[in-house]
């Protein structure tokens, strides 16, 4: 059932299929269309009970109150850390490489869910309203539990004790990894632990907001390469290209985004068939279904032209909202804020939230005859003591300020590139024009036309990454198929053009001419011939 | 200016701070802010060190009872002068709702916006006028002379030519300032006439290409090998 291929690793070239093929192997493929169909039918229904039983457990559950509605018991909580905590101990702390072999589904969602458990427990902590005061006391005395340090401490030191940077590096130089790995890199449990601690730092640091730091903890990893080790777990892959896409995002790197979205969401495509049956299925149909929405987001803001395919789930999917996001005004900003949310990753707050000031604002408006939380987050948000930003006394409970924070720099950025779509959409119509005259089609003043186009030419410069070991590096080049020059009062205007593509031409040729002589041979020259 | 590249002005001990875990101890903090006020006090290109800048405000991050707001001010004046690159709004992801709301971070947001709108004779107008930020801008040895270089650098991809006056206040120079810099620049300015041309670079020639199609031969390499089965 599972099946590895360690020999093969970081070498060479391979296309989707080999991929493909592995994913097949993992989880018994049963060849046979019609077989497949079935399958595939008693699936979808499968599906849609699950879906529309999941959706009144929703509905039930939101009339349950929060203090029962939170599933996992704090004290679960701290003993799933501790169980974690023990686990690496044992791994990281031996004196002797462990002797364990574990496949690397396994590996992978040992770190992922250990990641997945940080996420929810900050979410947990941080949410602190309707809370009791009694739970509230056992975190404030358990402030090691889930700590970012530690957390971070563990990712690294997998790492570290895999020499994971040192392997990769090796592989990249052409040099033999397995002389770099030590005697600890050389076991495929901590070579693969350590690979995929990369991948989770990069996403604890992007949902931390550090973007720098997520793309930088991929150094040397091939993205292009697809023997690298992350296409082993599908989940994984996608993972690693979703949080990739989304630093991109957040960085102003639309193109590189775009670029990121669109080659993992052609593999998901493409592997589609061999996914379905895979346990990971739903996690990746999800994600993929987020990447769309931010490749909506990337394309309203800087517009290229991606693979026809990708195009075509995209206007399926996103259509409507993809043309409200290119007409501009508060109504695509609305878009933008709604696509964004549905998209992004969940933030984290590397600290705990300040108990005792909550506690004491507890206490305060329980004397209070009207005890509402509400007011103390209401308070906070609206009244910041902004003379000392040093305190943490002023600290808002709400769970959502996170989001609302990186949403806000966002959607800032957005509001500053939303004047590109409409100027390119006049300025593609003419090869040279008077501003004044552009001025007055657009409806503005000349000055402000001027401005308009000297923030189109600022915002079409963005780092473009152009190859190398480093997912930072780039170059500065402008992005869009649109140049333009303002000449004193005249502006003129060149749009790039599209050369003819010839090899869809010779694919499609070749195949005519194979399928040509393939019919020649059976029905002219074979019978012929046994005569 | 490059995250990876390591610029010249970093020691080896800032060098170790930031590439190592020791990026997350906050007995560094002094250290990255004495750094911070070197790259401050030294004004030249290399002088810009974003990296250990975004270190240092990750340490803040972890650590808000050490947060140094005069430092975060600093290095977003420092990343001002960056502008267009994304410098700045990688450092903004890094702070949150309460020091955004601080008086001097907002002031230096206003000026960031200012300039990202391209309304420069108004950022020019508060820089001279404010006192608050004046004094703030004022700890950042060069920054007018990095902000007018890089307004010049946004004018000379969107420009062929461009009137004197609209130069003056974009620029806030006063004539025999411009024609200075113009030379420095290498644009020429006709007396006569008050126009200023701008020599041609490839973002402001406006000419169209044709994007071609790249095909690399291995990926062609599947169907000659099934052609060669026939």
């Amino acid at each position: 059932m599972y099946q590895d291929n360690f020999e093969d690793e970081l070498t060479g070239y391979i296309n989707v299929d080999v991929v493909a093929d592995s994913y097949a192997a993992m989880d018994e493929y049963v060849d046979g269309e019609v077989a497949k169909e079935l399958e595939e039918m008693k699936k979808q229904q499968k599906q849609q009970r699950y879906e529309k039983a999941q959706e009144q457990l929703q509905e039930g559950v939101e009339q349950i109150p929060a203090q029962v509605r939170d599933f996992i018991h704090l004290e679960e909580r701290i003993m799933s850390f501790d169980n974690y905590c023990d686990l690496f101990n044992h791994i990281l702390n031996s004196e002797k490489p462990v002797e364990l072999e574990l496949p690397n589904k396994w590996l992978w969602d040992i770190i992922d869910e250990f990641i997945y458990q940080f996420q929810s427990f900050c979410t947990y902590r941080s949410n602190l309203s309707k809370k009791a005061a009694d739970t509230i006391e056992v975190l404030k005395n358990n402030t090691a539990v889930w700590n970012t340090h530690s957390v971070l401490n563990v990712l690294y030191s997998l790492v570290a004790k895999s020499k994971i940077c040192e392997q990769l590096q090796a592989s990249v130089n052409g040099q033999d990894p397995t002389v770099a790995a030590g005697e600890y890199g050389n076991c495929s449990l901590y070579k693969m632990l350590g690979y995929f601690s990369l991948v989770g730092l990069l996403r604890v640091h992007c949902m931390m907001g550090d973007y720098t730091l997520a793309l930088q903890s991929l150094e040397n990893i091939e993205l292009g390469n697809h023997r690298a080790l992350f296409t082993r777990v599908p989940a994984c892959h996608v993972t690693l290209y979703y949080y990739v896409g989304f630093s991109y995002l957040m960085m102003r790197r639309y193109s590189d985004a775009t670029r990121i979205f669109a080659n993992i969401l052609t593999f998901i495509l493409r592997t589609r068939q061999y996914q379905t049956r895979s346990f990971q299925f739903d996690i990746v149909n999800k994600k993929a279904d987020q990447m769309y929405a931010l490749m909506a987001i990337c394309l309203a803001l800087s517009p290229t032209r991606v693979d026809e395919q990708i195009h075509s789930h995209l206007r399926e999917k996103y259509g409507e909202q993809q043309s409200r996001m290119q007409r501009g005004g508060d109504d695509s900003l609305a878009t933008f804020q709604e696509l964004f949310l549905y998209a992004c990753p969940k933030f984290i707050s590397p600290n705990p939230p300040n108990y005792d000031a909550y506690l004491s604002s507890l206490s305060s408006s329980t004397a209070n005859p009207n005890p509402t939380t509400s007011t103390s987050t209401s308070t906070s948000t609206s009244n910041p003591d902004t003379s000392n930003p040093n305190s943490n006394a002023n600290q808002t409970f709400n769970r959502f300020e996170l989001q609302e924070f990186q949403m806000k720099i966002f959607m800032h950025e957005v509001s500053l590139q939303l004047i590109v779509p409409t100027l390119r959409s006049f300025l593609r119509l003419y090869t040279s024009m008077k501003l004044d005259k552009l001025a007055s089609f657009l409806d503005i003043s000349p000055a402000e036309l001027h401005t308009q186009l000297l923030v189109f030419k600022q915002r079409a410069s963005q780092l473009k990454w152009s190859g190398g070991p480093n997912l930072l590096d780039g170059l500065p080049s402008s992005i869009g198929d649109l140049g333009f020059a303002i000449d004193n009062d005249v502006v003129y205007i060149a749009e790039n053009k599209v050369g003819r593509k010839y090899a869809d031409w010779f694919i499609r040729n070749s195949a005519k001419i194979g399928d040509l002589v393939k019919n020649l041979e059976s029905n002219y020259l074979l019978p012929s011939s046994t005569a | 200016m490059s995250f990876t590249v390591r610029p010249p002005i970093r020691t080896d001990k800032i060098q170790e701070i930031i590439t190592t875990v020791e990026r997350y101890n906050p007995q560094n903090i002094p250290v990255l802010e004495a750094y911070l006020k070197e790259q401050c006090n030294s004004f030249s290109e290399h002088s810009n060190d974003p990296a250990a800048n975004l270190a240092l405000l990750k340490l803040y991050q972890f650590n808000p009872e050490l947060l140094n707001i005069d430092a975060i001010g600093s290095i977003l004046i420092k990343a001002l002068t960056n502008l267009p690159g994304n410098d700045f709004i990688l450092c903004l992801y890094l702070l949150s709702e309460q020091i955004i709301s601080d008086e001097s971070i907002v002031k230096i947001l206003e000026l960031k916006d200012l300039l990202e709108t391209a309304r420069f004779d108004a950022f020019w107008d508060i820089l001279s006028n404010d006192s608050i930020t004046k004094e703030i801008t004022g700890a950042v040895k060069g920054f007018d002379d990095s902000i007018r270089s890089m307004i010049a650098k946004n004018i000379s991809v969107t420009h062929q030519s461009a009137t004197s006056e609209f130069l003056q206040l974009a620029l806030n120079l006063d004539e025999s300032d411009l024609s200075d810099f113009a030379k420095q620049q290498g644009w020429t300015i006709n007396e006569e006439t008050g126009i200023v041309t701008l020599p041609l670079i490839k973002d402001n020639e406006a000419k169209a290409v044709v994007i071609s199609e790249q095909i690399p031969f291995v990926q062609l390499t599947k169907i000659l090998a099934s052609s060669s089965e026939l």
